[in-house]
């Protein structure tokens, strides 16, 4: 395999795992891949290496913690996590409603509206390339982040319509919305997650320049 | 001349704000803070417990000689010949607010986001698909009614003729000629500016007390 | 960048196959976008008014609504509370999936729950609770915010085995006044919020001269069907008369304002009762025909003697089953059997007072004569704080003026002198012949038959629950008025819970929105919770109850819901306009606990999934469609027809309106049909109640023991037990009372987390006289603390005339804002920390004390902690805004 075909593959490798993290709450079985993955080394630099190394920094520190526990305590510490996810992007137990809701509609949309026209468009595109949602998971609406990111990882073969689709949708808000994740995360995970994501945005928003 | 206006049978309103405030919000997504029209609680007045008391919704008067048209600078602000509507262009107001000052009624408001001066048009969007006023579609005591008081064969027109007598506009010192019109039989008209009314009572330094 | 140095940075290895895909292959298609705006009808919930909608849809968003000029009650009307259905659909608040407690009640973290895992929850600890302790000491609620579906509480409660729900409302909240209309009468109630009176709605052609509105104020409980309605009437005409405390806009626009003492109803019924009778401006034609007044009744153990027990006659029925009572026969001169319907050759004496073999006898009439005999003018106008010369004009207005009718609101149903205010209310228009005739209030009108439980379409399924367990009701033997809706008495599950007597509950499922908010001293009602062992909340966004739940279940808002609702002669299907996330009907949400609890072995459960079984009542469902699908054949559709149709007119005008039912002859007996009482008679002399107490009949599906006193036959005066005539501690403490009333912006609990509604009304307004805000130097939009016995909350002071000296007025509110601080929202401008919960009660139905109570009002420096009053604060609540 060259250069280009191992990069569009672990750039599918990232797609999907954070389409996942953002879609599930992190469970017993990823935990266990996240905990056995290797992180590259990042030097210090500017920019979306600067976001993708602290990213690393910071989940990698939240796995560590993990290390040595039981399975009783794992399952509460995952708990603690799942809680946070609700909050983060849920606004679950939030008063005043507020949160980093993962759709591109409230981001985007006219008067930051979820739903409308955004979903409606999403829906006819994953329907064009023989794609529908499937059914074995809770309820989201087309334009979630992680159907977003889902759909990426499924056509990044095809390096125009990857690119059209990334300039069109993700490139207009998954920044804000990770930027978002830090107002009400109370998590570094979620927060690692969130500086991730800023740094791979970016990176992808300069790979699809070239 | 065509004269769009608001003939309100006072009688009728109920207070409900219904569509004089969440309907008109709605329709044109004012923002939290502003709205397009007020209603006034206009009483009790009186001696417990022979009270009076009317509800006032009120909105741009679509003056014949309005003030926020003379004091625009830039000429954003100005009356249509086809329906006698005051409106603003967007695209031209700089925001200074000379005719939120102007406007002797208080019917205007800025728009904080956009940063133009925001009033009734009476519902222009919807009255080119031919549909009424949203207020006026949504009043569930059927108090609003709008039309061309110009023309002595509209319903408005009509309305007015059978309630002689009993027609009331704002009170106009400066002159504006205001053309909403008020028809109010079961109560006694309060000649005041609705919230030079609403501070008083409030703070007690009405007339009558 | 070069590919080598990205790589580099993004070489994550051991995650390649992490997860899953979230995709599922499928045919590559078209599906046209366009921004084409359907028109969907449906019926509002935001209040129980049921307004007919037309809602825009574009893009699968809800944009814009407006009322549907084809419903007959609203004829194209909504009001604030339901034009904030796109608000409150796409609120950012609402729950999106099931939630699960994480870490301590109260600390407000929650995750994320699959529906399977969430009633499992549930169920497993409903299981356990069954088995250890008894299915008793699981309770549920339920109430009139928020999209209810009041039976499917019942019906569960009947299947799982426990006899013990509860409403907010039942007691405190029309339940009072269709005991007395049933009992009495056996139509329609008289209340029009409720959405009866329909003879109303035809405004054009409605011949009543004189409306009476007794504790009820549409323009602000339901401004576009009732307010509407009303206003139309007085537009034409019609003159109303309005006795209320606060000078409402229906107050405002009447010919006559009767300011009541709040609780003091009851007294000026009476009085207008006496004065009608005494004056005899009563229809006597009517009266002696067709009520049950002249019937003797004994003056001692004040029942009727049926013609046997006099020796009148030999059997106690005639031979159409109908009781054979006694009259006074003043041409005879003495008692004679009275057959139903009529005996012309008798001259019955109307009033009277007989000896008959060493008894004494009293007619009806004379029984309430008597009873409201101390009530004169002056006598009401003293307890009632009102002009006589103006309560004279008043009845004179409803007397003189033919028909005429009165509307009794939810006012009287909120103290313990409920049941009997809407006795006497349902008495005036008895008494003035005004039933069944065009223009009058109560009617019996045809219906389409789809609805077998009244207002609402689930089947409760009684027989479900053993008598064992019926028995053990908490309230139930005491308070057997509740049984007409199936309903458990809140006060003495409370009580129950505090005192572990006779056994304390463990488990509470509510669907509702904030009981803490509604219920009477929430502080008592926190301490209960801090008692549960489980509590599960169902709803459609968190309120300070669900701070204390476990579980919460997430609701549909009502763009969301479907509903039949039977408007006039027709039928409006409200139907689900969009649906967002995996919220389900708690029509559904019951029925899939239902199912949890079969599968983990309750046998009553399995049995509820099984039509043989079932029958009538009906196998549980597992969509609305597969539940409607049942019901609409009674119009003879499918559910899927009558979506299509709506509004769908299942009667002409004519054939609906039926007046003078009573008239129309039985095909059987060849008689008139008369009421639908046992005696085919008014019971204005409401002899069953007695029995009601003594045994639970007619509604209660086994014999029970006495109630610790009869139950009146006849309205009685209850001066409210904190009041300001008496002259005690609480009076000289704490001397205003307070009433509470509805505005136009909220239903219930609801609706208090809507951004432009707020920022109407961002705090309850305190209704203050001048003469009381004087005294303690409050003015307009300057905070107050009110107090009362049982606590103290703030509140935003409006002086006004509009509010009777000595009384004050303020609305039900909780802060949405403040959830999840110490106060979860309730204890800070909450009216209900300081009502009553505790005795003394209503004695049929248990109403404990809502209104009518003493409180103190004084300046505080400033308002509570964290809550929301200007405008932009509301900003994050509006549509999923960022």
């Amino acid at each position: 395999m060259n250069n280009e075909q191992e990069l569009i593959q672990y750039r599918r490798a990232m797609y999907r795992l954070l389409s996942n993290i953002y879609i599930n709450e992190v469970d017993e079985e990823m935990l266990q891949t996240l905990m056995g993955a290797e992180f590259p080394e990042v030097e210090d630099g500017i920019g979306w290496q600067q976001n993708l190394k602290a990213g690393f920094e910071m989940l990698q520190g939240v796995l560590a913690g993990f290390e040595g526990k039981t399975q009783a305590e794992k399952a509460e510490m995952l708990e603690d996590l799942a809680a946070d996810y609700a909050k983060t992007f849920l606004a679950a137990g939030d008063a005043a409603g507020k949160a980093a809701f993962p759709y591109e509609s409230v981001y985007t949309g006219a008067d930051s509206q979820f739903g409308g026209s955004v979903q409606m468009q999403l829906n006819a595109l994953y329907a064009a390339n023989g794609l529908t949602m499937s059914k074995e998971m809770f309820p989201i609406m087309e334009d979630h982040i992680g159907l977003e990111m889902a759909f990426m990882a499924e056509i990044l073969d095809k390096h125009d319509e990857a690119k059209a689709f990334f300039k069109e949708h993700l490139e207009k808000w998954a920044v804000r919305f990770a930027n978002d994740i830090y107002k009400y995360s109370e998590r570094d995970f979620y927060k690692g997650i969130a500086r991730i994501t800023i740094g791979f945005i970016d990176a992808e928003t300069e790979y699809f320049k070239g | 001349m065509t004269q769009l206006a608001m003939v309100v049978e006072v009688d009728r309103c109920i207070g409900c704000k219904g569509g004089c405030q969440i309907a008109c919000k709605t329709e044109h997504n004012i923002s939290l803070g502003r709205s397009r029209s007020t209603l006034y609680t206009m009483g009790p007045t009186g001696t417990f417990p022979d009270l009076e008391m009317y509800y006032l919704p009120i909105m741009c008067q679509q003056c014949e000689n309005p003030a926020c048209t003379r004091v625009c600078p830039t000429g954003a602000c100005m009356k249509r010949d086809e329906d006698g509507v005051i409106v603003i262009d967007t695209d031209v107001c700089i925001g200074c607010r000379a005719c939120i000052n102007a406007c002797p009624f208080k019917c205007n408001s800025f728009n904080q986001e956009m940063r133009v001066s925001d009033k009734c048009t009476l519902c222009i969007e919807r009255r080119e698909k031919g549909l009424e006023p949203a207020c006026v579609r949504n009043c569930a005591g059927g108090a609003l009614h709008f039309g061309d008081i110009d023309d002595p064969e509209s319903e408005v027109s009509k309305l007015l003729k059978e309630n002689e007598g009993f027609v009331y506009s704002l009170p106009d010192r400066g002159g504006c000629r205001p053309s909403n019109r008020y028809i109010l039989k079961n109560a006694k008209w309060i000649d005041m500016m609705p919230y030079t009314f609403e501070k008083a009572l409030r703070e007690g330094t009405l007339e009558d007390e | 960048m070069r590919t080598e140095d990205y790589l580099q940075k993004i070489k994550i290895k051991g995650i390649e196959n992490a997860g899953k895909s979230f995709f599922d292959k499928c045919e590559p298609h078209i599906i046209e976008v366009t921004d084409e705006e359907k028109i969907v009808s449906t019926a509002c919930r935001a209040c129980i008014a049921n307004c007919g909608v037309l809602a825009h849809v574009r893009n699968g968003r809800v944009v814009s609504l407006e009322g549907d000029p084809r419903d007959p009650m609203s004829k194209g009307k909504m009001c604030a509370k339901g034009l904030s259905g796109i608000s409150a659909l796409y609120h950012p608040n609402r729950n999106k999936y099931p939630l699960i407690r994480v870490g301590v009640r109260g600390g407000g973290r929650w995750r994320r729950a699959t529906w399977d895992e969430a009633l499992g929850m549930i169920a497993d600890k409903l299981m356990q609770v069954k088995k250890d302790f008894g299915a008793e000491y699981v309770f549920c609620s339920t109430g009139g915010g928020g999209n209810p579906e009041i039976w499917s509480i019942a019906r569960f409660c009947n299947i799982f085995g426990t006899p013990n729900w509860f409403e907010p409302g039942c007691a405190q909240c029309y339940l009072p006044r269709v005991l007395a209309a049933t009992m009495m009468y056996g139509g329609a109630d008289n209340s029009i919020a409720d959405s009866n009176c329909l003879e109303f709605y035809d405004e054009e052609h409605n011949p009543i001269k004189t409306l009476v509105l007794w504790g009820t104020d549409p323009s602000f409980s339901c401004p576009s069907s009732g307010g509407r309605m009303v206003n139309e009437l007085r537009a034409k005409g019609v003159k109303t008369v309005v006795i209320d405390p606060r000078f409402t806009p229906d107050a405002a626009k009447a010919n006559i304002w009767l300011p009541i003492r709040p609780g003091t109803d009851v007294a000026l019924l009476m009085a207008w009762i006496r004065y009608i009778l005494v004056n005899k401006l009563y229809d006597a034609d009517f009266v002696l025909h067709w009520t049950n007044l002249p019937y003797l009744v004994d003056a001692q153990t004040k029942e009727m003697p049926r013609a046997i027990d006099l020796g009148l006659a030999e059997t106690r029925t005639d031979e159409n089953g109908v009781d054979i009572f006694a009259v006074w026969d003043q041409k005879a001169g003495a008692a004679r059997a009275l057959r139903y319907p009529w005996n012309e050759e008798m001259d019955a004496a109307l009033f009277g007072t007989f000896e008959i073999n060493g008894r004494t006898y009293k007619t009806g009439a004379q029984m309430l004569l008597e009873r409201c005999d101390e009530f004169t003018l002056e006598k009401a106008a003293e307890i009632c704080q009102l002009d006589p010369a103006k309560i004279e004009e008043a009845i004179h207005l409803y007397t003189d003026n033919s028909p005429s009718g009165l509307c009794l609101g939810v006012a009287t149903d909120q103290t313990p002198n409920s049941v009997q205010a809407a006795m006497a209310a349902d008495t005036m228009d008895m008494l003035m012949g005004n039933m069944e005739k065009p223009g009058v209030p109560m009617q019996r009108f045809r219906t389409s038959g789809v609805l077998k439980v009244p207002n609402y379409p689930v089947p409760v399924a009684q027989k479900c629950l053993s008598e064992e367990q019926y028995r053990k009701r908490l309230g139930g033997q005491e308070f057997k008025g509740l049984s007409i809706w199936y309903a458990g008495h809140p006060g003495s599950v409370l009580e129950a819970i505090l005192t572990g007597k006779p056994y304390r509950p463990k488990v509470w499922i509510d669907r509702s929105g904030n009981k803490l908010g509604v219920l009477a001293e929430a502080g008592r009602w926190k301490e209960a919770i801090d008692k549960l062992e489980f509590i599960v909340h169902m709803y459609m966004y968190p309120t300070s109850f669900s701070a204390y739940a476990d579980v919460l279940l997430h609701t549909e808002e009502w763009l969301e819901t479907d509903m039949i609702v039977e408007t006039c002669n027709m039928l409006v299907a409200r139907k689900q306009v969009v649906h967002l996330w995996d919220t389900k009907d708690e029509t559904v949400i019951w029925s899939n606990l239902a199912k949890a609890c079969a599968e983990r072995g309750h046998e009553m459960c399995q049995k509820a999934f099984d039509p043989e079984f079932m029958g009538e009542d009906m196998a549980y469902w597992d969509s609305m469609d597969e539940f409607f699908d049942q019901l609409t054949p009674a119009v003879g559709m499918t559910w899927q027809e009558l979506k299509e149709a709506s509004p769908y007119q299942y009667m002409t005008q004519e054939e609906w309106k039926t007046y003078y039912v009573y008239l129309q002859q039985d095909e059987t007996t060849g008689l008139p049909k008369g009421f639908d009482t046992p005696s085919h008679k008014l019971e204005i002399y409401c002899e069953r109640m007695i029995e009601l107490g003594r045994s639970g009949a007619p509604f209660m599906p086994y014999k029970m023991d006495r109630a610790s006193k009869d139950y009146d036959p006849l309205p009685y005066y209850l001066e409210p037990v904190e009041s300001p005539v008496r002259d005690d501690e609480t009076a000289r403490e704490f001397p205003l009372v307070m009433t509470n009333g509805r505005v136009p912006f909220f239903h219930h609990g609801t609706l208090r987390n809507a951004p432009r509604i707020r920022e109407m009304y961002p705090a309850p307004e305190l209704w203050i006289s001048p003469e009381d805000a004087r005294k303690e130097a409050i003015e307009t939009g300057g905070w107050v603390w009110v107090e009362s016995k049982r606590g103290k909350i703030r509140a935003k002071a409006l002086v006004t005339k509009g509010i009777k000296p000595g009384t004050v007025c303020m609305e039900r509110f909780w802060n949405p804002e403040t959830l999840n601080t110490e106060t979860h929202g309730w204890q800070e401008m909450n009216v209900n920390v300081l009502s009553k919960s505790t005795a003394p009660y209503n004695d049929i139905v248990g109403t404990h004390t809502l209104r009518a109570y003493q409180v103190k009002v004084y300046r505080a420096e400033e308002g509570p902690k964290g809550v929301w009053t200007r405008p932009e604060e509301f900003r994050s609540w509006l549509p999923m805004v960022k």
